[in-house]
């Protein structure tokens, strides 16, 4: 595992914040949702593949995305995901969160290593 | 569809799409396909942890815990099957036993009887001076009846075994004929039919059981005619189903009963005539009656005392006189069994406090031995609710399965008990399993095992965990208090151990002692067999005589009966009445001068194996007034003198004849084995009235293979007479201690289910004790300590608190089997080597379980042994 250290695992409760943004332009299943997730993220992010079905289970539970059959790409049967609108409002709500707590720790972080040089 | 549980179906074919869009994707990047598919799965993680954790995403919280708890402790019992076995089969023991034991009691002591009214129902009966059978003859039921104002029925009864004959089919049935106001008493209603008023005394009343299996329940059976021993009658009812009133059996004849009767009907019982003498008929019965509301049974004692007694001034029989008995009816039933059932209920109370205490104190010592364990959990996270929770979870698992294991054993037991000795105890056949009790045994054995099974923990979850991590889960301060409470618990199991092992060891030595014969007493190869004489033929006692002599012959010519002789058993009680003794004695001597009688041939003796110490043997025909005597009466009355040649007052031979002693004989106990042998007298068969003979046959080989063969050759002679009771004499003996043998049985049980109990606590609790100082150990041997030195200290520590035990079960022993002295027969209640054996044999059996774990820790390599954690 060359890419371990260049690679970064997920967060608690991230994972969750990335599906609902990787499902804003349109519905998609579960392999399409992680490889977006790797994509748009430069491959920097690394999702553990299988963790992403009960993310999926635990969104369909408060009801922010929903389930629905379609056809894949390739012409096979599969399940597709999509936003609600529920899910639309809370991605924001998470988002403005996501920002505020990034922006705090980058803050603490910066004055650290001020401090120290 | 938010909030509801999805089709989870398609989540495997969803995992297996994805994992096989990213092997394309790897495959397209110039993986080959194997590389591509292994790292596909790899990137996807675990399959089956993903499937879970998606279901739980929809399994409410608890439920999931609870999956989670029971997988643990599912887990934690499959790791530790010693430990979990120990404890299930505790729990299974404990809470059977127990319920088992009561389920009898309760049948056979507690119950009230199914009669109309049963706290009103009393037994009448009459008591000679000289002890013996009680009962009531028809003079004294008529005399009773007619006088006594206390008492709303009065009632008598006889059992027959008759043969019916139905269309032409015959059968033996048991019939118990009874006076008016059975039906009234007994709370009877028939389900077929009309039951017959006073003095329809030819109407047969069948029980359900015998309308159903023997006529099929046709009801066309009703109105039929039969006979009964050759006389008419016919069928008029059916009782209703489960009809089956408890009655005193009559048990000083021959043999005790153990025939569930078959048929009713009604008899009337003569009023006594004026005149009476030694020709005068008297019937012998059982009686019982209910007293009038309000009456109490004091009130119809005294009443019936002072008719009786009476009577007895105005009108002297040659029978002596008696006492009126008048007791609850429930008493004198189950009377002779509640000792016993009250110490066998004592012992299951005692197995069941072993049983908690063997519960608390395995679990106790395990959660010792966990205590790292759980304080590791708690350390990473678990909270304190958790490891609670877990614990509970594997404490209600031992209790659910030691639960169902308590109930099929209490039902096996109960199904064994009521078959092995059901005919032997009084109302024993009613035995259902008590509900009720195993409720409160299990809650009481499951309670133990929640309380040390969870305590622990919850004492542990506000403790602090680093301490306890620190220490190497060994708490000094708390293992050594583990310790001590174990020794002391090991020491009261002892303790009752050694009690129960006391007690059966006495029961057995009792039964033992009984069943040893004299030399020359071969009960097993002896056969005998009963018959009466029925029916209006026999009415004149010169034929019964012929017919017994004709039965005699026969039998002594039959190919393989070595010895063949007859008798009545002993059946009647006389006053032994020297010439010269003034007669009647006064009332006060008469107890001493009682002695029973039997009639015999004059090979009865012999073929019992009974040694002649002087005089003769009957010859085969006898002159009238020959008496042999054995040798306790001829110590009890011819102390001084010479036996040979006294002369006895013989009532059947009339007004002051004396008979001759001719011989004495060695006491032999051939009768009942249970007492020791007393003072009896023989006649010659040909001397008295008749009333039913056993035959008793000497056999070469096996009696009971020719036992049917013998009975078709004697049935022949008269085929209206029915022979029954065909047995061993051996087994004859043997029923008549059946009821020992079940006290045995039980108490027999329990000593050894406590010994494994105990074997189980000393071997936990040395186990732990020796775990703990594991490392210790090792310490000692790679010092140089030798082993046996190790083995020695650990195994004399276990025996400390076993021998504590031991000394404080020999004390609890000696009082307790005071208590169980009315059971015992040649044995005394602090008999010295059976609490030897006990205490050995219980000392021996904790030696093993003391040195096994301290030889294993001994033998360990002391390196091993340092590291062990």
């Amino acid at each position: 595992m060359s890419t371990r250290d260049e690679k970064i695992a997920l967060l608690q409760g991230t994972l969750d914040l990335l599906i609902l943004r990787t499902l804003l332009p349109g519905p998609a299943h579960g392999h399409a949702i992680v490889k977006a997730i790797e994509r748009s993220s430069e491959d920097v992010l690394i999702v553990e593949q299988g963790s992403l079905y009960p993310a999926l289970h635990r969104l369909i539970k408060r009801g922010w995305i929903a389930a629905e059959d379609g056809t894949s790409e390739n012409n096979r049967r599969a399940k597709f995901y999509k936003l609600t609108a529920k899910g639309r409002k809370q991605l924001a709500v998470e988002t403005g969160k996501w920002d505020r707590l990034a922006g705090a720790i980058a803050r603490i972080l910066r004055s650290d290593i001020a401090r120290e040089s | 569809m938010i909030g509801r549980t999805p089709d989870l179906d398609d989540l495997d074919r969803e995992i297996r799409d994805h994992i096989d869009a990213e092997t394309e994707e790897l495959m397209a990047r110039g993986k080959s396909r194997d590389d591509a598919r292994a790292a596909a799965i790899r990137k996807f993680g675990n399959v089956t942890r993903v499937k879970e954790d998606v279901r739980g995403v929809w399994i409410p919280g608890w439920l999931d815990q609870l999956r989670q708890d029971t997988r643990d402790a599912v887990r934690y019992v499959r790791r530790n099957p010693a430990f979990s076995f120990a404890i299930v089969l505790t729990l299974a023991l404990g809470i059977g036993l127990t319920t088992a034991i009561y389920s009898v009691v309760n049948a056979v002591l507690l119950r009230p009887l199914t009669y109309a009214h049963p706290d009103r129902v009393v037994s009448l009966a009459t008591r000679g001076k000289d002890g013996g059978p009680e009962f009531i003859n028809s003079i004294d039921f008529a005399n009773w009846r007619s006088q006594s104002t206390s008492l709303a029925h009065m009632i008598v009864y006889d059992q027959i075994d008759a043969t019916i004959v139905v269309g032409g089919e015959a059968s033996r049935m048991r019939i118990v004929a009874a006076s008016d106001g059975f039906w009234e008493v007994t709370g009877a209603q028939p389900s077929l039919g009309a039951l017959p008023k006073a003095g329809e005394t030819e109407v047969l009343v069948l029980t359900h059981r015998v309308f159903r299996e023997q006529f099929h329940g046709d009801a066309g059976i009703i109105g039929r005619a039969v006979t009964v021993d050759g006389r008419q009658a016919t069928i008029g009812a059916v009782l209703a189903e489960g009809f089956q009133p408890q009655l005193i059996s009559f048990s000083f004849g021959p043999n005790p009963d153990r025939v569930e009767a078959a048929a009713y009907r009604l008899m009337t019982v003569q009023p006594p005539p004026t005149q009476r003498g030694p020709g005068t008929q008297v019937r012998i019965f059982q009686g019982f009656g209910e007293l009038k509301e309000g009456v109490s049974i004091e009130q119809a004692r005294a009443e019936i005392g002072a008719i009786h007694d009476r009577e007895q001034r105005e009108h002297p029989t040659p029978m002596g006189t008696s006492t009126a008995v008048i007791v609850p009816l429930r008493d004198k039933i189950v009377g002779p069994s509640r000792l016993a059932l009250g110490v066998l209920l004592s012992a299951s109370i005692v197995v069941l406090l072993i049983t908690c205490v063997n519960v608390a104190n395995l679990l106790l010592s395990r959660s010792a031995e966990r205590r790292k364990e759980i304080a590791l959990r708690m350390s990473v996270g678990s909270g304190p609710l958790r490891v609670v929770r877990q614990l509970l979870a594997e404490s209600l698992g031992y209790a659910v399965l030691g639960g169902i294991g308590g109930v099929l054993l209490a039902t096996w037991l109960v199904n064994a008990v009521v078959s092995l000795m059901g005919p032997a105890v009084p109302r024993l056949s009613e035995t259902t399993l008590d509900l009720g009790v195993m409720a409160v045994a299990m809650a009481i054995s499951i309670g133990t095992a929640l309380l040390f099974g969870v305590g622990p923990a919850i004492a542990l979850a506000f403790t602090n965990v680093q301490e306890v991590l620190k220490e190497g889960g060994r708490s000094v301060s708390a293992s050594r208090r583990m310790i001590i409470t174990g020794r002391a618990m090991v020491a009261a199991q002892v303790a009752l151990t050694v009690v129960l092992l006391a007690g059966a060891g006495l029961m057995f030595k009792s039964v033992w002692k009984m069943t040893t014969y004299p030399a020359g007493f071969t009960p097993d190869r002896i056969l005998t067999m009963h018959v009466d004489f029925r029916g209006p033929q026999y009415k004149d006692q010169r034929l019964r005589h012929d017919y017994a002599a004709n039965v005699l012959s026969k039998a002594q010519s039959l190919p393989g009966v070595r010895q063949a002789a007859i008798t009545t058993g002993r059946e009647s009680t006389m006053l032994v009445m020297k010439e010269g003794e003034p007669f009647p004695p006064p009332p006060e001597q008469r107890e001493a001068k009682a002695a029973p009688v039997s009639l015999i041939s004059a090979d009865f003796g012999p073929l019992l194996g009974m040694s002649l110490v002087k005089g003769r043997w009957f010859n085969e025909i006898e002159t009238p007034g020959a008496i042999v005597i054995n040798e306790s009466l001829a110590r009890r009355h011819f102390a001084n003198e010479e036996p040979l040649g006294g002369r006895i007052r013989t009532p059947w031979l009339g007004e002051d004849r004396f008979g001759t002693v001719v011989g004495v004989v060695r006491d032999l106990k051939y009768a009942t084995i249970d007492a020791d042998a007393q003072p009896e007298l023989f006649f010659h068969h040909s001397d008295a009235p008749l009333f039913g003979i056993t035959v008793a046959m000497l056999i070469d080989g096996d009696p009971l293979v020719v036992a049917s063969a013998i009975r078709k050759e004697l049935s022949a002679i008269d085929p209206t007479q029915s022979f029954y009771d065909v047995r061993t004499m051996e087994q004859a003996l043997a029923e008549s201690i059946a009821p020992r043998r079940f006290n045995l049985l039980l108490l027999g049980t329990f000593a050894l289910v406590a010994l494994v109990l105990a074997t189980l606590g000393v071997y936990g609790v040395v186990a732990y004790a020796v775990a703990e100082r594991t490392q210790e150990i090792g310490i000692r041997l790679a010092l140089g300590a030798e082993r046996a030195r190790v083995v020695r200290m650990m195994v004399s520590q276990g025996m400390l608190s076993v021998f504590a035990g031991l000394v404080a079960g020999l004390i609890g022993a000696y009082a307790a089997t005071r208590l169980i002295a009315g059971l015992l027969y040649g044995v005394g209640s602090h008999d010295l080597p059976t609490f030897a054996i006990a205490t050995l044999l219980l000392s021996a059996i904790a030696f093993i379980a003391c040195a096994a774990p301290a030889l294993r820790a001994a033998f360990v390599d002391p390196v091993v042994a340092l590291r062990a954690e």
